[in-house]
């Protein structure tokens, strides 16, 4: 055993180079399948909300009055000489005469072929870029709609995107936020004890006594109806992070509680460390890959949040429009017998919020490497 | 001879509150360290023993100044004269806590698993901004190769290595400042027994290379007998017994030394002895038993025992004993002697060099 050690396999400039804990996290966290899928979807998920108006093909207000309530267009790949490149068929309008409802039967002597990087409607990407340029849209004069369309004829996969984009940034932000706050208050509370932890706790509690959502309602009714909808948005992650940070806040203090006491810290100390280096140099590293799993356990929280709020009328106001808001449209029960695609909104809630449970589930396991 | 005193301990007394209530008022004190007095040579080494939870931790602790001692004194030789360091602020500790470092017990908490081993080791050098980067190395390489390590391995993690290896980091770590005093928080307990002889060889090695004094804290009273030069036997917060280890381990004069000596199990299984073993546990220092704290479970205790408490009183040369009958028991030292100390006759010496464990990765 001396002996293999003394001539180490693995050699390079006379020093050995170890596994950081980064490393090891990493590798076991590859090896939890299910969330390293779940990571990687919500990175395309967040890529394409990002370029909201870039992927869809139309605006998110641009009414198509003769269309109103129309399923999703069916794409085509087969044509009467068998497989063609991709397609929609034209639209016609008939009234059913027994129910008065409007069905739209596919023309198909009209085909419209599917383009990809198309010319549409201007828009300007995160305020930055103008550009037209559209991921995907049909030939003129056919339309294309994914998940159907709204009551006004609005395209509903162009308003998903904007929605999710305002909802899934939001609960992002106002984690974000929440982790800071808590961050702060939970090591102040964990490392120095006392009456600063006596009124950090105090306050955690009076605030989680609090029913959540008629006080959510309340601070959301409170805000001025003359405000912008961007002012607004952003006074939604302000509410959702305040009231959000106590979670955290707990967390970091149990994990401060146990780092404080650790015998590193106590060398550290035994070596003239101040206060500060401990805080900085060992027990905020040591706490992050915690905070990292408990934030990412979060997000979904605040997503299902904020869509409540919007659901409730609250939240986002037009002409800004979230997940929840969008889900107003199915409120009733005429929607959700004969327009179920008015329900896209909530899958993608549901398929995002499982994946960050799954992805804060792989990272927890993650987050002690050393364990089996 | 005073002068050759580094550390000189005086009626040290940490008393951890009891709080209650969503107000935390205090309702009561845990005595963790109650009037304890000894006195640490050069070059010597201090040992420190009793049960866990008689404030032997706490002891060193206090010394080191990570706790805030209640009462007492901690007379530290600085410039050849000894002060005391309890009024100390921040500031002027800096100057005792590069003479007087800490090894802890458990290898693997008291190394910080996201640092590397440089790291670890050049801390203390970092933390009072000691040389440039460059010279924080070579001393790490320096100090990794007196305590037995690879100095190539310093930019690999403590996981990478094992509990004696970890143990042996601590140490490096605890010498990067050049330290006169190393409190030794029960360094071995951790250890397999075969790693622990190497450790303590290393030990006692770096006490004749670097004439370090050590308060050498543990609850196995072989391996304090293997170390130390005196012995201090501490019993819920108060000191039973202080000795020559010698003098100690032939004849005990205290009946919890006794049951520690008894204690000591001999690496022979046809060994017959007779043992007195302690039955109860260790009484609540929160509320500790009238007159003398041991008499709850000592064989001895009579009426006198549960109405006074017993001073710490001379018997003898140089040694000093808490109990009311010191003269008049007749205890039971170790059986086998010196000589067949389990950890030490149970293993050759191994020095420097063959003291190296294998990697663990």
């Amino acid at each position: 055993m001396s002996e293999a050690e003394r001539k180490p396999a693995k050699l390079s400039k006379g020093r050995q180079k170890g596994l950081s804990q980064w490393d090891l996290m990493f590798i076991k966290f590859r090896r939890h399948r299910l969330a390293m899928a779940s990571g990687l979807f919500l990175i395309f998920v967040y890529i394409v909300i990002l370029f909201a108006e870039f992927f869809s093909p139309y605006p998110t207000n641009e009414k198509f009055g003769k269309f109103v309530h129309s399923p999703p267009t069916p794409i085509q790949f087969w044509d009467e000489n068998g497989l063609s490149r991709p397609f929609v068929y034209g639209y016609k309008q008939e009234l059913d005469m027994e129910t008065f409802q409007r069905t739209y039967v596919a023309d198909t002597e009209q085909k419209h072929y599917l383009n990809f990087f198309t010319r549409g409607s201007e828009y300007s990407l995160l305020g930055i870029v103008t550009s037209d340029i559209h991921f995907f849209g049909v030939d003129e004069p056919g339309l294309i709609f994914l998940f159907g369309t709204d009551r006004f004829g609005q395209d509903v996969f162009s308003r998903v995107l904007t929605g999710a984009q305002v909802t899934l940034t939001a609960g992002m932000l106002s984690v974000a936020i929440s982790v800071v706050l808590g961050a702060v208050l939970g090591t102040l509370s964990g490392y120095y004890g006392g009456v600063v932890d006596l009124i950090v706790q105090r306050v955690i509690e009076f605030l989680s006594s609090i029913p959540r959502i008629p006080l959510w309602m309340t601070l959301a009714a409170v805000m001025p109806t003359d405000w912008s909808s961007v002012r607004i948005y952003f006074g939604i992650i302000t509410i959702l992070a305040f009231l959000g940070w106590m979670g955290m806040a707990r967390e970091v203090r149990g994990k401060v509680l146990i780092l404080r006491s650790m015998d590193y810290v106590m060398a550290a100390k035994a070596g003239g460390a101040s206060s500060a280096y401990n805080i900085f140099k060992h027990m905020l590293p040591n706490a992050l890959s915690h905070i990292i799993v408990v934030a990412t356990l979060a997000v979904p929280v605040m997503i299902i949040v904020e869509t409540s709020l919007s659901f409730l009328g609250f939240g986002i106001q037009p002409p800004m429009t979230s997940l929840g808001a969008l889900l107003r449209e199915a409120q009733n029960v005429q929607s959700v017998v004969n327009f179920p695609w008015l329900f896209s909104p909530a899958i993608v809630i549901i398929v995002t919020t499982l994946a960050f449970n799954f992805l804060g589930d792989g990272l927890r396991d993650a987050a002690d490497p050393y364990s089996q | 001879m005073p002068s050759e005193t580094v550390l000189q301990v005086d009626g040290l007394k940490k008393y951890f509150p009891i709080r209650k209530g969503i107000l935390k008022r205090t309702v009561g004190w845990i005595r963790a360290v109650d009037d304890v007095s000894f006195a640490v040579t050069e070059g010597q080494t201090l040992g420190l023993v009793g049960e866990s939870g008689c404030g032997k931790t706490t002891t060193g602790r206090c010394i080191v100044r990570l706790y805030e001692p209640t009462a007492g004194s901690i007379r530290f030789r600085l410039d050849d004269q000894l002060e005391d360091i309890v009024p100390f602020n921040h500031a002027e500790m800096k100057r005792v806590r590069q003479k007087m470092q800490i090894i802890f017990q458990d290898p693997f908490s008291s190394l910080d698993p996201r640092m590397t081993v440089h790291d670890i080791v050049a801390e203390p050098l970092r933390i009072n901004r000691i040389g440039t980067r460059a010279q924080q190395s070579d001393r790490v390489a320096e100090l990794l190769d007196l305590v037995g390590l690879n100095a190539a391995q310093m930019s690999r993690y403590p996981h990478e290595f094992s509990g004696g290896q970890r143990q042996r980091i601590g140490i490096a770590r605890a010498l990067a400042l050049n330290p006169e005093v190393i409190v030794c928080d029960e360094p071995v307990s951790a250890l397999d027994v075969s790693v622990q002889a190497q450790v303590l060889n290393l030990l006692m090695e770096l006490q004749e290379r670097l004439k370090l004094a050590y308060l050498f804290i543990a609850h196995d009273l072989s391996v304090v007998e293997y170390i130390s030069k005196r012995v201090v036997v501490m019993y819920l917060g108060k000191i039973v017994e202080i000795a020559d280890a010698q003098d100690l381990y032939q004849s005990p004069r205290h009946p919890y030394t006794e049951a520690l000596l008894g204690a000591i199990p001999i690496p022979d299984p046809l060994a017959k002895r007779t043992r007195k073993p302690l039955t109860g546990t260790v009484p609540s220092a929160a509320n500790p038993p009238s007159g003398c704290n041991f008499r709850t479970r000592c064989s001895y205790a009579q009426e006198l025992c549960a109405r006074e408490d017993p001073p710490l009183t001379q018997v003898g040369g140089d040694r000093s004993v808490a109990c009311h009958f010191a003269d008049e028991l007749e205890l039971t030292g170790f059986a086998g002697g010196r000589s067949s100390l389990p950890v030490p006759a149970a293993l050759p010496n191994v020095n420097g060099d063959s003291a190296r464990e294998g990697a663990s990765s």
